[in-house]
């Protein structure tokens, strides 16, 4: 054997920049990689699980944009079209990691006691949060929102009223937000960065920044229940209760 | 439209003071607010997704380059165990 080959096996491709590099070497020579196949395999893996979720939060910031902010979009067909490619993409991105998320379907350890207390703050935050909000609007813009204005006039307005803002919102935004995305974000960060990322995600697509006061603590409560009951179901519920609270204001 | 600005202001500073304790979360709540703020004033005025286009795009790249490092960084934490 000569020389030029002892030094062509004792040298391996870069694994990423692809450069020949010597067999043990723990960084390449030309772009300073770590070559490690694990750390490289997990890196990628990462930034992957980033891309998706990406992905799914960009089908929600449009859909959301339109619907509040396009006029084109504001008609009752259109409103009904946005929330169902918002809940068919949160199922879509659940369903995708299936095995793993299906754990969150399950309703461990079910407590009526814990379902009247999360009943009971629901309510509590819901009924601070409206009379917060109606102050601030009074005292910045000086007019207090109806935010049924779209559904005035059907004959079914108490029940779409309750579906598109209580059932829809609880069910959708959970399985999307606390089931598909604080999920992902657990595989990619800590606990705490993920619970933090999830609930700003989730304030800001609510697309009004004077209420980021409360959406990001009610985001975090509802990471937090998630991570600690590890189902997303007392989360449902909870949003329901504090959606339905804010529907039974305007409506009553 | 100033309390919006004003908002959004205190946010990105606020955002950008916390990177160098939880670099991930924040550079990832930056870049989302950074382009729902983009696609509100496109929805506004969709000419002015072309205004300053370079600096936006430079914005982004190098906010996606910050997310790339920051997982290294965290991964490199971990290795470690650095807090």
């Amino acid at each position: 054997m000569t020389t030029g080959d002892t030094e062509n096996t004792e040298k391996t491709p870069c694994i990423q920049c692809g450069t020949l590099i010597a067999l043990n070497g723990r960084f390449c020579n030309n772009c300073g990689a770590r070559q490690s196949a694990e750390v490289f395999n997990s890196f990628e893996n990462k930034w992957s699980l980033l891309k998706q979720a990406a992905l799914f939060f960009s089908i929600d910031i449009v859909a959301c944009c339109l619907a509040k902010f396009a006029h084109a979009f504001d008609t009752l067909s259109w409103s009904l079209f946005i929330d169902i490619t918002m809940a068919v993409a949160a199922v879509f991105f659940f369903a995708i990691n299936w095995t793993e998320n299906k754990t969150l379907l399950i309703w461990h350890h079910f407590s009526w006691q814990k379902l009247a207390a999360y009943a009971a703050i629901g309510m509590g935050g819901s009924f601070l949060v409206h009379y917060l909000v109606g102050w601030l609007n009074l005292v910045i813009y000086s007019k207090d929102e109806n935010y049924f204005q779209l559904l005035k006039g059907n004959l079914f307005i108490d029940f779409l009223v309750i579906s598109f803002t209580a059932v829809m919102p609880a069910l959708f935004e959970e399985l999307g937000f606390r089931g598909y995305l604080l999920q992902t974000l657990l595989k990619v960060t800590d606990k705490e960065q993920a619970v933090y990322i999830s609930a700003f995600l989730f304030a800001i697509i609510h697309m009004s920044f004077i209420s980021l006061f409360w959406l990001i603590p009610f985001a975090l409560f509802l990471s937090f229940v998630r991570i600690k009951e590890n189902t997303v179901w007392y989360g449902v519920f909870f949003h329901f209760v504090f959606n339905l609270t804010g529907c039974l204001f305007e409506l009553l | 439209m100033v309390i919006p600005n004003l908002v959004l202001a205190v946010v990105f500073l606020a955002l950008g003071g916390y990177t160098h304790k939880k670099p991930l979360a924040c550079i990832i709540s930056g870049l989302s607010l950074y382009i729902i703020v983009l696609i509100l004033f496109f929805i506004d005025n969709p000419a002015s997704l072309a205004y300053g286009v370079i600096v936006k795009i430079v914005i982004i790249g190098y906010m996606i380059k910050g997310i790339k490092s920051a997982i290294e960084i965290e991964k490199i934490k971990k290795e470690h165990n650095i807090a």
